[in-house]
């Protein structure tokens, strides 16, 4: 019996006595593609894409400080508003002399000014919805108003990409739930966690019961969804042994937070599975708690909090991929800003328009993109909210063929007019 | 778009062809949707009574003995059921971590005879989902005087008990809506969730004067049930919400009146309709059938049970067996039911529901946790189902005493060859542990694997003791674990 304290340690115990290491050579019919490192196109031609999605709703106006907007801005949010530039570490970081970051987001600031981040404001959903749900799903699935569809913007990227690629490392979701930015027909895999991925059992059956597994799923019907996945789980925990050889260290010093909803654990499994190249091109994660009704505070509380994990998050990414961020492209936005005034609850409701952050080696960093519509009531979306001058799918249409080597915008994101914002390199 | 249209049928998800034994079995049927998980005496409690009478019983769960279950939980019960004034002690003892309600609810669930309650409070507590993360006492009072005492009433009573709930009243931040300062955030969410739905017609002005109908609504510690309505607070002039006008100076009424035209609004009946055929028949339920049940909504004023005995009698429900995917938290309960394992201690189950992804009360959004096949399938979700399985059927104790582990029933349940009522055969085997997986034996087809992995060269070869001692256990877990066993 086991000897143990948690079941965590007693699945890692099941898991070093008993992983499946021999998959390839029990399921045969499943595995002759293992060789995928090679087949897919060398990865010096186009970027990975790591998707971030704050859900709930981040506040733009706190996030990126239009200080410069003066009264428009300080008189509507009494309580809410982050002091102009020039007042300490208590203050925005002033990035061109009209936005400030949130003093959470200093350690963005040298990023931004290697030039290899950018911020897209005034950008979002071109939609009047203020429903999370609604505005969430537009977004993921790409076609604003459009609930019908049933495969996301990173799905059709992946179908109508001109390379193959088989690893099931291909798109990957961190976390329990797949991201429905994901949903289509090349299946992706949602991983928690890459340490747990084993296979666990008595060892002197473990093989037997992974052959009658096999058997089982191989049997169900095509149409079973779960068909494909069995196999995944089979080919992932062969890779994933290999990648489990010895433990990841973060390079350059790097330091992911530890936050409780796992977000910089998912980011540095994720630069681990990049360094890895075992076919990664999409990554999807969340962070969510951004819908800050009530008590959004300032320099402390919620949002402060999720702000810190956020650039915590982002820079030890950024410091631990070092030279391979020029092959990379992380996009990070929320489903709307927030009201303008602040509410009576020292909070804010639900928004437009919303600033989009866009980090990588092929960025053209160090600027604020999108025309300002100024917060002057008469400029004002809807009476309470920033208008949106950039639609969020100019910058991921731009993404995509720049960086991501997909031209195939119309099916990706139906219905759009692609306008240049010249916000990327053009890649190689 | 004839692009999306292809691949949506390409997606759109169907059973498997190696299909469990509920397609062919109307009782079974009825058990899976309706109970936590089939156990073979139910089974055969359906066989006896008939699927009518049976469900009759379990639409009036007052009359059905539990006192088996309260013996069993009789500490968590005797928290759970404190005077209101004492809830609010517990999280200074027991629930400092909010551990009573998630514990009681997978008891519930596992054990408790009155099933088809259980199923029902889970669906509205996803309907109405607040997240266990503020205070415990509100939740729990929540949970019981809101959600479950109205979980088989009248929907209109469920949503006033919600609403003037503290745990609502802070989670939607209606206990700050002012008529100074009007915080939208519940009544968008008691249109777009809770009643009407997102395309039930309303619109954003709808919004903005439902908010300024429940202004004022708030908390006081020392009122009956915490809530207080503030006149200082509420906007008292007159409101136009939903095509009814509002006329100035009725303070209170104006929420209450509110609530009813909600209740009462034919996209609720619809929009609710829907949701009770997603959970409880398939993922796209058949249009005569929601359009039928929102009749029966439209008739009886929202009566829980009368819809729920419309659609458990419906020749679309008879059609749809198989066509569910069991959530993670629905295969983790009917795992538990179908090997009696039991914890030593609730943390070692909440280890073991949060690896599967879906804790109870663990979704932050109040939209509660999808209802839908497709959001839980994926590769990590399947191999946390396999591990669970076969963590469920080994006997595991650890710790410098042995004091934690869990514990089965599996030899309880099958005896082993020779003794009575044990399989003498690999097919008995197959067979008995098929009966307390699925509730009833495989096909033909279906058993022949699980034959194979027994080594059996046919149903018939004899089972040594040996045999059953090493793989009787990994058998049931392979078959939690199968693909006809994750659909229901």
């Amino acid at each position: 019996m086991m000897n143990a304290i948690t079941r965590r340690n007693f699945l890692k115990l099941a898991g070093v006595a008993g992983v499946i290491g021999a998959s390839r050579s029990l399921f045969p019919g499943w595995m002759p593609r293992l060789a995928f490192a090679s087949d897919h196109a060398p990865r010096d031609d186009r970027d990975i894409l790591i998707n971030i999605f704050l859900r709930g709703g981040m506040d733009g106006l706190s996030a990126v400080v239009p200080y410069g907007e003066g009264r428009d801005y300080y008189d509507v949010r009494p309580t809410l508003a982050v002091p102009e530039p020039g007042g300490g570490p208590q203050s925005a970081i002033d990035l061109d002399g009209f936005f400030g970051l949130h003093p959470a987001l200093a350690p963005l600031k040298p990023i931004y000014d290697e030039q290899d981040l950018a911020i897209v404001h005034a950008s979002g959903l071109v939609h009047p919805t203020r429903s999370h749900f609604d505005a969430q799903h537009f977004i993921d699935f790409g076609i604003p108003g459009d609930k019908t569809v049933a495969t996301g913007w990173i799905g059709r990227h992946l179908e109508t990409a001109s390379w193959q690629n088989q690893s099931p490392f291909r798109a990957v979701g961190m976390g329990d739930l797949l991201p429905d930015s994901l949903r289509g027909e090349v299946t992706p895999l949602a991983l928690r966690s890459i340490a747990a991925f084993h296979l666990q059992g008595r060892s002197d059956e473990l093989q037997r019961m992974a052959a009658t597994l096999s058997r089982l799923y191989g049997a169900a019907s095509p149409q079973d969804p779960l068909r494909r996945q069995a196999e995944l789980v089979f080919e992932t925990v062969d890779i994933v042994q290999q990648l489990t050889a010895s433990p990841y260290r973060p390079a350059h010093g790097a330091v992911y937070p530890q936050d409780d909803e796992g977000f910089g654990l998912a980011l540095k499994q994720i630069a681990q599975i990049i360094k890895a190249d075992i076919g990664l091109e999409v990554a999807s994660l969340d962070l969510g708690g951004w819908d800050t009704h009530e008590a959004q505070g300032t320099l402390d509380g919620q949002l402060n909090g999720l702000l810190t994990v956020l650039a915590q998050g982002l820079h030890a990414f950024y410091t631990d991929l070092g030279d391979a961020m020029r092959r990379v492209i992380v996009v990070v936005m929320s489903e709307f800003g927030r009201t303008i005034d602040e509410n009576g609850s020292q909070g804010t409701d639900h928004g437009h328009g919303n600033a989009m952050f866009v980090m990588g080696g092929g960025v053209k960093g160090g600027q604020v993109f999108g025309p300002w519509p100024t917060l002057a009531l008469e400029a004002r979306d809807d009476a309470d909210d920033l208008a949106i001058t950039t639609d969020y799918r100019l910058v991921l249409a731009e993404m995509l063929q720049r960086r991501l080597g997909n031209s195939a915008i119309s099916t990706i994101f139906p219905g759009l007019t692609p306008r240049p914002l010249d916000l990327f390199h053009a890649g190689s | 778009m004839t692009l999306t249209r292809r691949q949506f049928l390409k997606l759109s998800l169907r059973p498997a062809s190696s299909r469990p034994p509920s397609v062919n079995d109307p009782d079974l049927h009825l058990l899976n949707r309706t109970t936590w998980g089939p156990r073979p005496e139910e089974l055969e409690r359906v066989r006896q009574m008939g699927r009518d009478a049976w469900l009759e019983e379990q639409l009036h769960p007052e009359t059905i003995d539990d006192s088996e279950f309260e013996r069993l939980a009789a500490p968590q019960l005797a928290l759970f059921n404190l005077p209101r004034h004492e809830v609010y002690g517990l999280k200074n003892h027991y629930d400092r971590e909010g551990q009573l309600l998630p514990h009681l609810m997978i008891l519930r669930a596992v054990h408790s005879r009155r099933q088809l309650l259980e199923r029902v409070v889970a669906f509205w507590s996803d309907h109405f989902n607040i997240p266990n993360k503020d205070d415990p006492s509100d939740l729990l009072l929540y949970y019981r005087d809101a959600i479950r005492r109205h979980a088989l009433g009248k929907f209109k009573d469920l949503l006033l008990a919600t609403a003037k709930s503290p745990a609502m009243l802070t989670y939607l931040d209606g206990a700050s809506n002012i008529a100074e300062h009007p915080n939208e955030n519940y009544a968008r969410e008691l249109l777009e969730l809770y009643t009407l739905g997102v395309d039930g017609g309303y619109t954003e002005e709808d919004i903005r004067q439902a908010a300024r109908a429940l202004t004022g609504w708030t908390i006081h510690p020392r009122t009956a049930n915490g809530f207080y309505f503030n006149p200082e607070d509420h906007d008292d002039g007159p409101k136009q919400v939903l095509g009814h006008s509002m006329p100035a100076g009725r303070g209170l009424e104006d929420g209450l009146q509110l609530l009813v035209i909600a209740a009462q609004h034919p996209s609720t009946a619809r929009h609710l309709s829907f949701k009770l055929c997603r959970h409880f028949v398939s993922d796209d339920p058949p249009e005569s059938l929601v359009q039928s049940a929102a009749q029966v909504w439209q008739a009886t004023e929202g009566d829980i049970p009368s819809v729920l005995r419309h659609i458990f009698t419906s020749a679309e429900f008879y059609a749809a067996a198989g066509q569910k995917l069991r959530r993670p938290l629905e295969f983790f309960i009917a795992a538990l039911r179908a090997t009696g394992a039991r914890p030593n201690a609730f943390w070692q189950m909440w280890e073991l529901v949060s690896s599967l992804g879906q804790p109870p009360y663990g979704w932050s959004p109040p939209n509660g946790y999808p209802d839908t096949a497709a959001p839980w399938i994926s590769t990590g979700g399947l191999l946390e189902r396999w591990n669970a399985a076969m963590f469920l059927t080994q006997e595991v104790h650890f710790g410098a005493d042995y004091a934690w582990g869990w514990r089965s029933q599996l030899h309880e349940r099958i005896p082993p060859p020779g003794a009575p009522g044990g399989p003498a055969t690999a097919g008995e085997l197959v067979d008995a542990v098929a009966r307390q997986v699925f509730g009833a034996p495989l096909d033909a087809a279906s058993r022949q694997p699980f034959l194979d992995y027994l080594g059996a060269a046919s149903p018939d070869a004899p089972l040594t003791a040996h045999v059953f001692t090493k793989k009787m256990p990994i058998l049931m877990g392979l078959m939690l674990a199968s693909p006809q066993y994750q659909w229901c």
